[in-house]
């Protein structure tokens, strides 16, 4: 049998009889109710919380909420949220194997670490986006219902697909990073690096535009048919480190003692 | 000798220097040895604890990329990385398992690695379950005992059918029943008679009860490895137990051993009873020392109720070899 469909049983398995996907969904899925309801009464919220004059004053600077602002709601959540949850739930994906030597049983069985690596990352990659699939449907679907419109269900997924597209490369990033690392600190603060200092230089002039952060901070203009310009460049640029991530943690993973 | 043909595992010029860890000169984990043991056989792997048994099993089974030398099991090379399957198994010093498996899918899962096809995979699993006795156990890894994972650990090792069986402490950290069934499984392994076992310990009793050979392992460098018989005699000391039935005959025989010439040294172990050696500078001869005996007893009409030639007991190897330089690297 194919030693990558034997890891990717295991770690399916793994992923199930250890419900450790459960914080994922609840993450996305808290954000995809809390979206919308929070959008539609955000006004209501507020004259709940401030004193009657100052909530007056306060909304007086918003426009009424509308369709978008629940989507807006949705992604600014779950792009500070949502990475740092994809970090803490992967960091130890390869460590944790090295650490309980149940790599060392594996390995000199003369396996070899690319299956083992490309099935963490498949499964874990696979399960975040059925998460964030059924997160945005959810949050299409109450916006919606709240606001009578959701936009385009094309542009919606789209919007979505490029923060799929975003997480995924996250993923390869702390998959590399759990290979890595000699603990779980050290395997964090790695992926926070990764994930912080793309944000930090993305800002930057020049270079900024080559990483492909505009998929995690574009998706609300997505969602509404306005596909930046660098979309496409990002969308490869992304695919290109996943695979640049996935090759240098297999690297380093087979010139690493046990 | 070091016929890699005829050797279940050799090693050539096997070192191993950790980065980082040590000053320039300092010693390494393991310093050139050349280990070569023969097919068959039950090998016991003899060191204190830091003396490089770990470091020289994983280097032996691929997991640790030696600083030099050559490293052959059944005569194929093992190289570092080379992600062969060769005919092995390994039980790591704390093995470790998915704790959400049940043992037999653990060793589905092994079974599953190492290529086996689907139709002898159950029938095999239940083998090796019924083998290191977890035919019966129930539930998750996660609620095993150390002796079941110790066990586990075993059954994995042989999942592949192996030729080498490579153990590191297999028995060490384990409660005198678990010591005992653990052993059982050894000798089994070895009765059963189509593979050779190589298992480190810093316990002597575990060696004695069910190896053949022995490697004895001392900062680093491999200071002994032979048959167990041949050690014994090889390290026999010219050393004999005289026992008599009755104190008076012994005092008669200390007495007569002070009055004669034959120069021969007794230490009383208890009223009945010497310890007898020939003086230094005499040479290492039982015979000579027993014909002198024989003829101190025969001259004064002594009986005894038993004479006792000196047997090393794998302690007395230890602490020889240990203390002893290093031998040519092999016997
Ligand atoms: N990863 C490492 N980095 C640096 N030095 C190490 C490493 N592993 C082992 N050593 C050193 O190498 C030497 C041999 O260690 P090893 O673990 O092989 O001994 P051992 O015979 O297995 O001991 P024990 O009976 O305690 O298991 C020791 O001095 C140890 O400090
Ligand atoms: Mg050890």
């Amino acid at each position: 049998m194919n030693h990558y469909l034997v890891f990717l049983e295991k770690e399916l398995t793994e992923n199930i009889r250890t419900k450790k996907m459960l914080v994922l969904v609840c993450v996305f899925f808290f954000f995809a109710f809390t979206g919308p309801l929070f959008a539609r009464y955000m006004a209501e919220i507020f004259e709940f919380l401030l004193p009657a004059a100052e909530a007056e004053q306060f909304m007086a600077l918003f426009p009424a909420a509308t369709w978008t602002d629940s989507y807006v709601q949705f992604y600014s959540n779950l792009s500070q949220m949502g990475a740092i949850v994809i970090i803490f739930m992967f960091m130890g994906l390869v460590l944790r194997e090295k650490r309980n030597v149940t790599a060392d049983l594996v390995f000199c069985k003369g396996v070899s670490p690319t299956p083992f690596i490309l099935a963490k990352f498949t499964v874990s990659s696979v399960i975040s986006l059925l998460c964030l699939m059924l997160a945005i449907l959810i949050n299409y679907g109450y916006t919606v219902f709240l606001f009578g419109e959701g936009g385009r269900i094309g542009y919606v997924l789209a919007g979505a697909a490029a923060f799929g597209v975003f997480l995924t490369m996250l993923i390869a990033w702390v998959v590399l990073a759990s290979t890595l690392a000699k603990s779980t600190a050290i395997s964090a603060t790695y992926g926070f690096l990764g994930f912080f200092g793309m944000l930090t230089l993305s800002a930057l002039p020049r270079i900024g535009r080559f990483l492909p952060t505009g998929l995690m901070t574009h998706n609300v203009s997505i969602t509404m048919g306005d596909f930046y310009p660098d979309f496409a460049a990002h969308m490869g640029i992304a695919a290109g480190m996943t695979l640049s991530f996935l090759a240098l943690a297999v690297y380093l993973l087979k010139r690493q003692e046990l | 000798m070091d016929n890699d043909k005829t050797s279940a595992v050799a090693a050539h010029n096997l070192t191993k220097r950790y980065k980082g860890s040590l000053a320039k000169g300092a010693a390494p984990a393991v310093d050139n040895i050349r280990i070569s043991v023969p097919v068959g056989c039950c090998c016991g792997f003899l060191g204190k604890n830091g003396a490089g048994k770990t470091t020289t099993l994983k280097m032996l089974v691929g997991l640790k990329k030696p600083t030099a030398g050559e490293i052959s099991i059944m005569g194929a090379p093992q190289v570092f990385g080379g992600r062969k399957q060769l005919p092995f198994g390994y039980l790591p010093d704390v093995p470790g398992f998915y704790p959400y498996m049940t043992g037999a899918e653990f060793l589905t899962f092994c079974a599953k690695l190492c290529g086996i096809p689907s139709d002898k995979r159950p029938a095999r699993v239940k083998e090796l379950l019924d083998r290191v006795g977890l035919g019966r156990a129930r539930g998750n890894i996660g609620g095993y005992s150390r002796g079941m994972k110790q066990r586990l650990g075993i059954a994995q090792a042989l999942v592949n059918d192996p030729k080498v069986i490579f153990m590191d402490e297999p028995i060490s950290a384990l409660d005198p029943i678990g010591r005992r069934d653990v052993t059982e499984i050894i000798r089994g392994l070895k009765a059963s008679g189509d593979c050779s076992i190589i298992f480190s310990t810093h316990i002597l009793a575990d060696i004695e009860e069910v190896c053949d050979f022995v490697l004895i392992i001392e900062k680093g460098k491999i200071m002994a490895q032979d048959y167990l018989p041949n050690l014994k005699t090889k390290y026999k000391r010219d050393e004999a137990e005289v026992r008599f039935h009755e104190a008076e005959a012994a005092r008669k025989f200390a007495q007569a051993a002070e009055d004669s010439e034959n120069g021969l040294r007794l230490e009383a172990t208890n009223p009945l009873s010497f310890a007898v050696r020939l003086p230094e500078g005499i040479g290492e001869n039982a015979q000579h020392l027993s014909r002198r005996v024989n003829a101190l007893l025969h001259t004064h009409g002594l009986p005894i109720e038993s004479y006792t030639a000196h047997n090393p007991t794998l302690e007395d190897i230890f602490y020889a070899a240990i203390s002893a330089n290093v031998e040519g690297g092999t016997k």
